[in-house]
């Protein structure tokens, strides 16, 4: 257990970050579906 | 033989209760408080009973203090079984008494749909309730989602709590400790409280033109309902009512976080992103995730129902994010989705009945059980086509390398088997009713992988015994089944064991 376990009490900091980062990454996992999707849609559109 | 249930055992289950029952009464103060602020006097006077009914009873239960309060196994899953049905019975207090809800029925209903973070809804005129009751609404789906056992669990963690902590159908230790691992897991929730508040809030504000109270507080009944994958809104059109694609991405990406297991997202908070893209349960889920969008954009593309790329991927893309993680959120009405093609409607509900991930908010058969019998059959072929004497690797990489055994292919198997099961136990009886087949599979898996989506069928003027077969569902499909089958068990031990 370092010394950025969020499990830890007291590590405040540690924790708004690692949450901050991972809000973000999941915010660019929805738009690189979002991408997907348009994509997608362009192809499926274009065949039918 | 099985062997009766002594008084002591009936002490033990009945003082975790207890214990249990009074953090659920310190948590019902928060919707007082509410109504209090909001001079909201008639719901004020329903949470003061329920807080009473929770606090009595507790108070009551802890008094029958066991010589030893250590859970066995059997009395942990007792416990959480019987807590997910008596929390919502008496959580739907407010519910009862406010004038929303066509029976009491229709109320419990609503507080199982909540707490199981399913988000099916029998509530009329939604959109006149009372603040303080839709918050209650919304703080049930937090608790529900959260594991309100786990919430209990970071206040007091006697002797067998890691037999609660798995009835709640969560198998990943992060920490080496319960207690600390539950404490991860409100964390997270919490710095994604405020995170998700200030994105949705500042959203509502700049986007939509509420004004900062109105604001907030659709953010925080969106953030609950997203981040907890629960589904409910504030009002009767979920999250068409915003008309904004800035405020679905936000509610999107809640619905993300929702549908991860704790697992990854302690990964993530590590900076160990390459780790968690590398597991068995982040592939299956991005492969059946690409797999039922395909279905149902090709599904909506046929039809014709939306002409433009934009229109087509924008609906298509929430809707099954929405059924994947298991939230319920939609951007279109029941009656729409009801008319979606029939290839349209399978993509959805093959999204929803295999869920998220393990260990996270979301409901659903879960990629993790997917990718393991995917592998396990693979597996198979590869050894039936490999020469004799040669052996298949067994290893597979889930937070580190893992083999699977034939039990752990066999568990998955099993509770899969449990879960296709009791869907057609929900489509059968609504069959049964003269319902359609499609809108009857749709409800039955919506309610049993507690997603919350609906074309229509789940309404208050439905069949009584309908709605108590879907609460069932719900009940059975958040527990997993384990907690459920040990209650039954010691019912039965207790009428007939020796």
């Amino acid at each position: 257990v370092n010394g950025r376990d969020p499990g830890r009490r007291g590590n405040l900091f540690e924790y708004f970050l690692g949450g901050a980062v991972t809000f973000l990454l999941e915010a660019s996992v929805v738009l690189i579906l979002a991408v997907v999707a348009v994509t997608l849609s362009s192809i499926i559109l274009a065949l039918t | 033989m099985l062997l009766r249930p002594e008084r002591e055992d009936l002490r033990v289950i009945s003082y975790a209760i207890g214990r249990i029952f009074n953090v659920v009464a310190a948590a019902s103060l928060a919707p007082l408080t509410w109504a209090v602020l909001g001079r909201e006097w008639h719901p004020f006077g329903s949470f003061l009973l329920m807080i009473g009914v929770f606090a009595l009873l507790g108070q009551i239960a802890v008094r029958f203090r066991p010589k030893q309060e250590q859970l066995d196994w059997s009395h942990g899953m007792v416990v959480v079984a019987l807590i997910w049905l008596l929390v919502p019975a008496i959580g739907s207090i407010p519910f009862i008494f406010s004038g929303h809800f066509g029976s009491p029925l229709d109320a419990i209903f609503d507080a199982v749909s909540g707490l199981t973070t399913t988000g099916l809804a029998l509530v009329q005129d939604v959109d006149h309730l009372a603040p303080s009751l839709n918050f209650w609404r919304h703080l049930l789906q937090f608790l529900g989602g959260q594991g309100i056992v786990i919430a209990a669990l970071v206040l007091f963690a006697g002797g067998g709590s890691l037999t609660l902590y798995y009835g709640e159908a969560r198998d990943d230790r992060i920490l080496p400790s319960v207690r600390s691992t539950a404490r991860f897991i409100w964390a997270v929730a919490l710095v994604h409280l405020v995170a998700g508040m200030l994105v949705l809030g500042v959203i509502a504000h700049q986007f939509l033109g509420f004004d900062w109270r109105r604001a907030f507080f659709h953010a925080l009944m969106v953030f609950f309902a997203g981040f907890d994958t629960g589904g409910f809104t504030p009002q009767s059109t979920s999250i068409g009512y915003y008309h904004s694609g800035v405020f679905e991405f936000a509610t999107a990406a809640l619905m993300v976080a929702g549908a991860m297991s704790f697992g990854l997202h302690f990964a993530m908070w590590r900076r160990r992103g390459g780790v968690a893209l590398r597991s068995l349960e982040t592939r299956t889920i991005l492969t059946t995730f690409l797999a039922t969008l395909l279905l149902t954009l090709a599904g909506l593309a046929v039809t014709g129902a939306y002409g433009s790329i934009a229109g087509l991927s924008r609906q298509g893309l929430f809707q099954v994010l929405s059924a994947h993680s298991g939230t319920g959120f939609a951007t279109v009405p029941s009656m729409e989705l009801a008319g979606w093609s029939g290839l349209a409607v399978v993509g959805l509900i093959m999204a929803m009945g295999l869920g998220g991930m393990a260990s996270s908010t979301a409901g659903g058969i879960k990629s993790l059980r997917v990718g393991l019998i995917v592998r396990a059959i693979s597996d198979q072929i590869k050894q039936l086509l490999l020469p004799e004497g040669a052996t298949v690797s067994r290893e597979y990489y889930q937070s580190g390398r893992r083999f699977l055994t034939p039990e752990l292919a066999q568990s998955a198997m099993t509770t899969t088997l449990l879960y296709v099961a009791l869907f057609i136990l929900g489509t059968g009886v609504a069959i049964a009713y003269g319902y359609e087949m499609q809108e009857a599979l749709f409800e039955s898996v919506s309610a049993g992988a507690n997603v919350g989506l609906s074309v229509g069928l789940i309404e208050p003027t439905m069949p009584a015994l309908l709605k108590i077969t879907y609460m069932l569902q719900m009940w059975a499909g958040r527990l997993e089944f384990v907690a459920i089958f040990a209650l039954l068990g010691f019912v039965y031990a207790w009428l007939r064991g020796k």
